[in-house]
């Protein structure tokens, strides 16, 4: 950008904005060029905090009519690199704007803007609400519930509820062109209770990384807490079996929470007394070696694998918490016939969902993943090819799978952690996540949350029509190509 | 590990979650600067990161922003106690070890330089001719350690050796020591600063040379225990001191711990009422830093008349006063508007006033009620604890 036209830009921001709340200083701009992934830098030209919707309107305004690109953000703790401003230009750092607009307990929903965070809701449920819940994901306490649901996140009652993004009852959102559009049954009464009947236009703004506009406003359905739970985490040998049980009990109705976890061993240099016999009881929980660690990188000795599997029960009395916890035993005894398993004790077990869990676990500062959802069915067949990549590329096998909506679809998350200060470590890193993607893929799995080149590789594997579709989207609500550019429907790249 | 190794060490660890901004549990900001400036090179994450930017030669300590960010910091570790990542807490590692390599680089604040001469030339940080440290005692009749024995030195620090306004804390500890009947003695004008606060500016040569002079003395002095007022002087002569392998042949103790023992020796009663409601506010350095929290609220209890009610964020999870890390010097805005939140907050208790147990928060919170005309009075816990013998 050059200096003359820079300068016009910021004092255009700074009298939508205010001058306090307008940075371009380097220190500023380097805190906003990166995130925990392995993804590559790439610095704004501004960081812009408005607080309010008239507010997103003006810098929009003025980024169309400059053709800046915009990229929303929120807390930038995503795993994906979304915020990375791979174009440069304005960062729109919404966590000003962090009111609760409605709390509507009768109907169960809540309304609120950008900055409002999984750590607010829980704050909410703690002091008035304590009946109610919502499907928070192992997120820090900063989420932006907003963020969390248009990208397709997801917590920890997916089993339940899908996705975030299933229980969105209508957004507010400011285009790229300036204007205010409202969504769901909010956009012809003064309810924010549902989303259908309508046509459904929501969708335009689910998944697509902030690449057709920002969101200022969502209504969110909330769910009534159990008051009766009980937690089961076993470990099994074997990725069919584990698979397969996940599976089933997903498709049973039982359980409430059902998790499948790679049960590696939690760092690759730990001292071997650390991971003798609390191995696997330290799996689930923060790793804390007592000399830090400087690589990721493990040459996997040959062996069988353990899979975790967290399986939480919930109900409204306790007599149906016994019933499900038989039924569960049934289920567990039909699919693993006479296959040997432990069990951890519940108070070894993982953080309860009640927990916002802090990210600890990551001592090495880096964390990235190829997330995806697709056919449960596949994911034993999709983890046996997948696997032996992190092999390749000597990284902890590291997978996560979790049914959605009553098995209907699952999760299946490839992750790896790695030492941001070994160069050699984080290429290797980049490289086993772009081969671990394309196995994903070709077993029927989909990225969500995806960095740019995955965004790249699913538009050039994608339906030409549909391609050609997500381009005219993208077109007619940002003619300009300013929101998020080099993500979905962005032809260009 | 020198200074740029723990820089590179840890910065590079940090995985930019987040965790550091809130309160873990209670969900409320943690961070002062952040919360107060939002971008994220005011928090924890944003620091860290410039950490690593300066390795990378893409940031330079000589950018006034860069100090900026650095020295907003109050150093008074919320983060670090709510990460859930570097668990043994190195952020404010790494922004003590920034601020060291910009000071070896010439790169200081002008409010800190003048820190650091009247240091150089009165033994203080608040500009006071040092002939006149011991004049808060002058006509109490109390042993001067470098001339008599005594078995306890008093430590009054600093702010209430000079500032006439919080000299009543140090009258009334020796108040209390007296009464229960303590072998006191102080070293009068003699007694220089700790250091600590140039060492959070990242000025650690003099801080090294008041470190090795006070315990020297302490030494000579041939004294069993030191008894602080000062928060900010325990933490760093339990913990910065033991850093620099001094041999000290006594212990250190906060006022607040040594009038426990003494409560529970029976050597100090509290036989007068003292209805009043209050809060405490637990000083980082006292908290965080040195891991006290019991014996304060356990000596207010025993105060007959007092009624203790909590603030939401308290113990580890307590907000910062605003004055420490030399942000009280440098970005005085700053530290006031911290003081205020949470003087909003203790106001929201209901209390009738704020007691906490360190000077620097006490005289931090008193400007912010004067500047912004809150009413909440502010004390010190002995001075509470002196109307009750």
């Amino acid at each position: 950008m050059e200096a003359e036209v820079k300068r016009k830009i910021r004092d255009e921001l700074v009298s939508i904005v205010g001058g306090e709340h307008v940075t371009d200083s380097r220190p500023d701009l380097y805190s906003y060029s990166r995130d925990m992934t392995e993804h590559e830098p790439a610095w704004p030209d501004f960081v812009v905090m408005p607080g309010s919707v008239a507010e997103v309107q003006g810098v929009l305004r003025l980024a169309n009519r400059e053709k800046v690109p915009i990229v929303p953000y929120t807390f930038g703790d995503n795993v994906g690199g979304l915020t990375i401003p791979i174009k440069g230009g304005i960062i729109l750092d919404l966590r000003r704007m962090d009111r609760l607009i409605e709390f509507n307990e009768e109907n169960m929903y809540i309304v609120v803007e950008p900055g409002f965070s999984f750590g607010d809701l829980r704050r909410l449920f703690n002091e008035k609400y304590p009946h109610l819940w919502y499907s928070f994901a192992g997120a820090p306490a900063t989420t932006s519930l907003i963020s969390n649901a248009i990208l397709n996140g997801f917590g920890r009652m997916t089993n339940v509820v899908g996705t975030n993004a299933d229980n969105i009852n209508g957004l507010e959102v400011v285009l790229p062109t300036g204007e205010i559009v409202k969504l769901g049954s909010c956009s012809v009464t003064d309810s924010w209770c549902n989303r259908p009947p309508l046509p459904d236009l929501i969708g335009l703004f689910l998944g697509w990384q902030g690449a057709t506009g920002v969101v200022t406003k969502i209504s969110l359905q909330l769910w009534p807490q159990y008051p009766f739970k009980q937690t089961r985490t076993l470990i099994i040998t074997g990725i069919r079996p584990v698979c397969t049980l996940a599976r089933k009990l997903g498709q049973t109705r039982i359980c409430e929470i059902i998790e499948c976890w790679s049960f590696e061993r939690a760092l690759p240099d730990a001292p071997a007394a650390a991971v003798s016999k609390s191995e696997d009881e330290r799996q689930l929980r923060v790793y804390e070696p007592s000399e830090p660690a400087r690589s990721a990188t493990v040459d996997r000795p040959p062996g069988p694998d353990k899979m975790g599997l967290v399986i939480k029960v919930a109900a409204d009395s306790e007599d149906e918490l016994k019933a499900k916890l038989a039924l569960l035993e049934v289920q567990i005894k039909q699919e693993l016939k006479d296959l040997p398993y432990d069990e951890l004790p519940e108070s070894l077990g993982p953080p309860e969902e009640e927990d916002l869990p802090a990210i600890g676990g990551v001592p090495l500062g880096g964390l990235t993943w190829v997330g995806t959802m697709g056919p449960t069915s596949r994911w034993a067949e999709a983890l046996e090819k997948i696997y032996p990549i992190y092999d390749k590329y000597r990284l902890r096998r590291a997978a996560i799978m979790v049914p959605f909506r009553g098995g209907h679809y699952g999760m299946l998350r490839l992750v790896a952690q790695f030492y941001k200060g070994d160069p050699d470590e984080v290429e290797r890193v980049g490289k086993c996540m772009r081969e671990i993607l394309n196995v994903a893929l070709d077993h029927g799995f989909v990225p969500y949350k995806a960095p740019h080149w995955a965004v790249a590789e699913i538009m050039r594997r994608g339906d030409p029509a549909w391609v050609e579709l997500l381009a005219r989207v993208k077109k007619l609500l940002d003619p300009n190509n300013i929101m998020n550019p080099g993500r979905y429907g962005d032809i260009r790249g | 590990m020198d200074v740029p190794d723990v820089v590179r060490e840890w910065s590079v660890r940090c995985a930019q979650c987040g965790d550091c901004k809130v309160s873990a549990s209670l969900f409320l900001p943690a961070c002062p600067s952040g919360h107060r400036f939002r971008f994220n090179s005011y928090y924890a994450t944003g620091r860290m990161l410039i950490g690593k930017g300066i390795q990378e030669g893409a940031l330079a300590l000589e950018d006034e922003d860069v100090l900026e960010r650095l020295y907003t910091c109050t150093a008074c570790r919320a983060c670090d106690e709510n990460c859930g990542n570097l668990i043994k807490g190195h952020i404010v590692d790494v922004i003590d070890g920034l601020r060291q390599m910009a000071v070896s680089a010439g790169c200081t604040l002008p409010a800190h330089d003048i820190m650091v001469q009247s240091l150089k030339k009165n033994d203080n940080v608040l500009e006071r001719p040092k002939e006149e440290r011991g004049d808060w005692a002058r006509g109490l009749d109390l042993k001067v350690i470098t001339t008599e024995k005594a078995d306890v030195a008093y430590r009054a620090g600093c702010l209430l050796s000079f500032d006439p306004e919080m000299r009543g804390t140090a009258l009334d500890s020796l108040k209390l020591l007296r009464a229960a009947g303590v072998d006191v003695g102080i070293e009068g004008r003699d007694e220089a600063c700790c250091g600590g606060r140039a060492y959070e500016i990242g000025q650690v040569g003099e801080f090294t040379k008041y470190a090795e002079n006070n315990v020297e003395a302490y030494n000579n002095a041939g004294v069993s225990t030191v008894v602080l007022s000062c928060a900010d002087g325990l933490s760093h002569f339990r913990s910065l001191y033991t850093q620099l392998n001094l041999k000290m042949n006594f212990q250190v103790l906060h006022m607040v711990e040594y009038l426990e023992m003494l409560l529970a020796e029976g050597k100090l009663k509290f036989n007068r009422e003292v209805p009043l409601k209050v809060t405490y506010h637990d000083p980082c350095h006292l908290g965080r830093r040195a891991g006290v929290y019991d014996a304060p609220r356990n000596i207010l209890h025993r105060i007959p008349g007092i009624e203790l009610v909590e603030m939401e964020r308290r113990r580890e999870h307590a907000w910062c006063c605003g004055a420490g890390g030399g942000v009280k010097q440098a970005y005085p805005a700053l530290s006031l508007w911290t003081a205020r939140e949470r003087i909003k907050e203790a106001m929201a208790t209901g209390a009738a006033a704020l007691v906490t147990s360190c000077p620097w928060c006490e005289r931090n919170f008193r400007d912010a009620a004067a500047e912004y005309g809150e009413g909440l009075p502010v004390y010190d816990i002995a001075e509470i604890a002196a109307m009750a013998i």
